[in-house]
């Protein structure tokens, strides 16, 4: 019950605040598209620019028509097939947290008898894994989108409130969110002059150490901590195995998988029964 | 005896090579059906993911609240009107 009140009142959240969000998203397309040419065009001024767009056509493709921003608005086009997952993945969601356990007692009893208690037993340590690593993520993702938000309302960076939002939701995914974050920051800043983009620019990097160096060390030291390089190349390999979708959840797949593997076969196959073995990256 | 030592010995390789090649075989279509149903795998994994943080957070908001569970809306209802 609980769930479905929740789930409500997040419903009516996204439907108020939907409009708003639209717009400024729209005006934000539009002024990216704007910073982009204007990019171009001062570019287009100095020698090494041009001789670098001549030899890299990609390049001059992006600065001159704004390509860039085509090809990420023809990410979205697919509109339907997007609305259709999300409303997909809202769904089995909603039913698998209502009832978690029928689909788990499901799930196991496709398994043999001897083996059904331990498989319980991980399910439920990657599903405890899972929700700390997603606390920690939400906090996270809080802090640095508000953190943002308010460093470019003091630097008078326009669209504060939208770039903030999107480095919250882009912080979801760790190490290349923040950056990819950044991009529109600093081009919307370089509309208004260069030294702006400079100054946004030098915000997103201290930001980003403030996150890397205070922030997450302090949120991993109470949910899940993951080894840096395991989630790069998860990341990395997922990313290129299932592009967007593989890259969004490749870190909570990391830490879930870190689980099986430590109880399934370190423990249960290879008999390694190490506290270090056993600690399945969470330290609580 | 040597040729029946021959010929048991033929049978035991060819089955291995058998068993082998199904094992083989066998990872391989896994492989692709992994390939080709990654996208719904990865839309399942994101809704146990969204079940996770809901639950999560349903849990926190009733330790919070004292919510009740489902079943005893009737008594919280009486409890609150009273």
């Amino acid at each position: 019950m609980v769930v479905a009140a929740l789930l409500l009142v997040m419903t009516l959240g996204v439907w108020l605040l939907a409009p708003a969000v639209a717009a400024q998203t729209d005006e934000l397309g539009q002024s990216l598209a704007q910073s982009i040419q204007q990019l171009g065009a001062q570019l287009g001024r100095y020698r090494w620019a041009q001789q670098l767009m001549a030899e890299a056509p990609g390049l001059g493709e992006f600065t001159r028509t704004s390509h860039l921003f085509s090809r990420v608005t023809g990410l979205f086009s697919t509109t339907l097939g997007v609305v259709a997952n999300v409303v997909l993945v809202a769904f089995i969601g909603l039913y698998l947290a209502i009832k978690p356990d029928l689909y788990m007692r499901g799930a196991i009893r496709l398994l043999p008898i001897g083996r059904r208690a331990r498989m319980r037993e991980v399910l439920s340590e990657a599903g405890d894994t899972l929700r700390h690593w997603l606390i920690g993520r939400v906090i996270l993702m809080l802090l640095n989108g508000a953190l943002t938000a308010l460093g470019l309302w003091l630097l008078g960076t326009p669209l504060a409130l939208t770039l903030g939002i999107l480095t919250g939701l882009l912080n979801f995914i760790p190490n290349i969110g923040p950056l990819l974050a950044g991009i529109p920051a600093v081009l919307i800043a370089w509309t208004q002059s260069p030294t702006q983009a400079l100054y946004v620019l030098l915000l997103y990097l201290v930001l980003q150490n403030l996150d890397g160096y205070v922030l997450t060390p302090l949120v991993q030291q109470r949910t899940v901590a993951l080894p840096p390089a395991l989630t790069i190349l998860a990341q990395l390999l997922l990313g290129i195995l299932a592009g967007t979708l593989g890259l969004l959840l490749a870190t909570p797949i990391a830490a879930a998988a870190l689980v099986f593997v430590k109880r399934l076969y370190l423990e249960d196959v290879l008999g390694d029964h190490r506290e270090e073995a056993s600690s399945a990256g969470t330290s609580e | 005896m040597g040729f029946d030592f021959m010929q048991s010995d033929l049978g035991t390789f060819a089955r291995r090579v058998c068993v082998a090649v199904g094992i083989f075989a066998l990872a391989a279509l896994l492989l692709v059906l992994l390939w080709y149903a990654s996208e719904v795998l990865l839309l399942v994994f994101a809704a146990v993911l969204l079940a996770v943080f809901l639950r999560g957070l349903g849990e926190m908001l009733a330790r919070l609240r004292r919510f009740p569970r489902a079943g005893h809306w009737a008594w919280w209802w009486r409890r609150s009107c009273w």
